[in-house]
This record gives C-alpha cells, structure tokens and sequence, in this order.
C-alpha cells in the first residue's frame, strides 16, 4: 500500500460532502439552502454564477441563465450553435429552459459521486461557459440582424 | 466494463479497444448504444437517434431538443458534426462505478423510447415547413 490513503467513496454523497469538496477544490461557496450551494469564478470572458445542487437522485451544476433568451427566442443560428456545442463539450449540457433563457450545466447521479466527479463536473462546467460565451452571444447577434 | 455489461444483463460486443456496441428494442423502436471509454469520461451514445431526410435539422427539431435538454435527467439531446441527432449520457471516468454505469444505460433506454414520436412529429413538421418554403 502507499502512503497516501486512499479516499473511499461513499455509498452516496451529502450536502455536507459538497461543501467538503469546494473546500478542497479551493473555491469559496455560499450555501443558500439545505441542499444548494453557489459560486462564482471569473474565466477569460465574464464572470459567472453556477449553482450546485443536491437532491435525492441527482447533484446538479448549473448556470442559468448562461444567455438570456430574446423577447422573440432565439433565432437559428444560436439554436444549431448550442445543439451542436452538446456534442463537442463533453460532459456539460446546453438547453433552453421554460423562460427561454440557455442553461448550461452537468448533472450526475449522488450514487458514487466523489472528489473525482466533482472536480471534473466543476472543471468542464466552467471550461464550456468560458469557451462558449462568446460565440452563442455572437450567434444571437447575427440572428437579431437577420431579423431586421 | 465487460463486467458491467455481464451484470446488468444486456448482450455487448467490442467495437475498439475502448468501445463497445450494445443495444436493445424498446416499445418506439430498436437501437444501438456505443459505450467509449476515455480519460476524461465513459459516453454512451445513440447515433442517430432520430432519422431524418438530407440537410441540417430546421429550427423546431433545433428548439425542441434544445427545449428537452431541460427536461431530461442525466442524457442529453445534441447535433454531431454530420448533422445527425444524437442522445448521449457522459459521466465522469474518475470514480465510475456499477451503479453509474446503471442510471447511463436505464437513462439512454428509457429516453431514447420516450422522445422517439415526439421528435419524429417535429421532424416531419420541419420537412412540411421547408417544403412549403416557409424557413
């Protein structure tokens, strides 16, 4: 054996575990309710707020709105932008929420969920908000242009 | 993995070094899942999922997807580079246990049964529109 213990995970993860977690991640978070958790990190382009959330089933990171929606939706070129980023950031999800905003977030099961999880859920949700800000605020641009 | 595969009871084969196809036939349809391993996560994929004529999704199968992301737990709904549909669930390497790997494959099933007609309607709704010349 090493010398450095090995770190079990727990059948399933706590509020307490996230809050653990941001502690050794080393970003600060303020803890809103029971179960939900926020910060704040500044990338290259902006600065954000994600949410971390955590019910029975799932722990959520969220950032919404990522974009805000236009009065009229968004048009088709932040549409195709934001359905084809799906599939080119790996593990975080984009969508449009009920109130027409983008989100963008990574959503994992409590079952198992570790340190490891964590920190990999945090690193791709903020390298995917960072990276994508400025093309999805570009595409609603070009879309409100060609509208008008 | 193999040993996942064998204990959740479903039929795989390899299809790489760090991929396998598995599949199976729900109430709406049949389908292939790819399950690939790498660094960074295990993603398991239905590709396409929603069969469509030529040219890039129109904007309400665009919306509707987009709309649907909210919705679902744990998958996801996207467009590949070949303009193609595709239902996906990531989940981190670091750590991936049985139990994970059972919500992925329970999730892509259930999801890929429930959003079949749903996106079938909208893709025909798409093709009606383009045909009238509407978009």
């Amino acid at each position: 054996m090493s010398g450095e213990e090995e770190e079990e995970t727990p059948a399933t993860t706590s509020p307490a575990e996230i809050a653990r977690f941001f502690r050794r991640y080393g970003w600060s978070f303020d803890q809103l309710d029971d179960e939900t958790f926020r910060t704040s990190f500044r990338g290259k382009n902006a600065a954000f707020v994600a949410l971390v959330r955590v019910t029975e089933h799932w722990v959520l990171f969220t950032i919404n709105p990522f974009v805000k929606g236009p009065d009229a939706g968004f048009g088709p070129v932040a549409l195709k932008l934001l359905a084809h980023a799906n599939q080119r950031a790996a593990l975080v999800k984009l969508g449009v929420d009920d109130d027409g905003d983008a989100f963008i977030n990574v959503e994992l099961p409590t079952d198992h969920f570790g340190y490891g999880q964590f920190s990999a859920a945090l690193t791709a949700l903020t390298h995917a908000a960072d990276g994508l800000l400025v093309p999805a605020l570009q595409a609603t641009v070009i879309d409100d242009r060609n509208v008008s | 993995m193999p040993g996942f595969f064998t204990r959740f009871g479903w039929e795989y084969r390899r299809a790489g070094h760090d991929e396998f196809l598995t599949g199976f036939s729900g109430e709406r349809g049949s389908w292939d899942i790819h399950v690939k391993v790498s660094d960074l996560a295990v993603t398991f994929s239905i590709s396409p999922y929603v069969t469509r004529g030529d040219g890039p999704p129109g904007p309400h199968l665009l919306r509707t997807i987009l709309l649907a992301n909210h919705e679902l737990n744990l998958a996801k709904l996207g467009v590949n580079e070949d303009d193609e549909v595709c239902l996906s669930v990531e989940i981190p390497a670091d750590g991936f246990e049985y139990s994970q790997f059972n919500d992925a494959l329970t999730a892509i099933a259930y999801y890929a049964d429930d959003y079949k007609e749903r996106l079938d309607a909208v893709v025909a709704e798409d093709e009606d529109v383009e045909a009238q010349g509407v978009v």
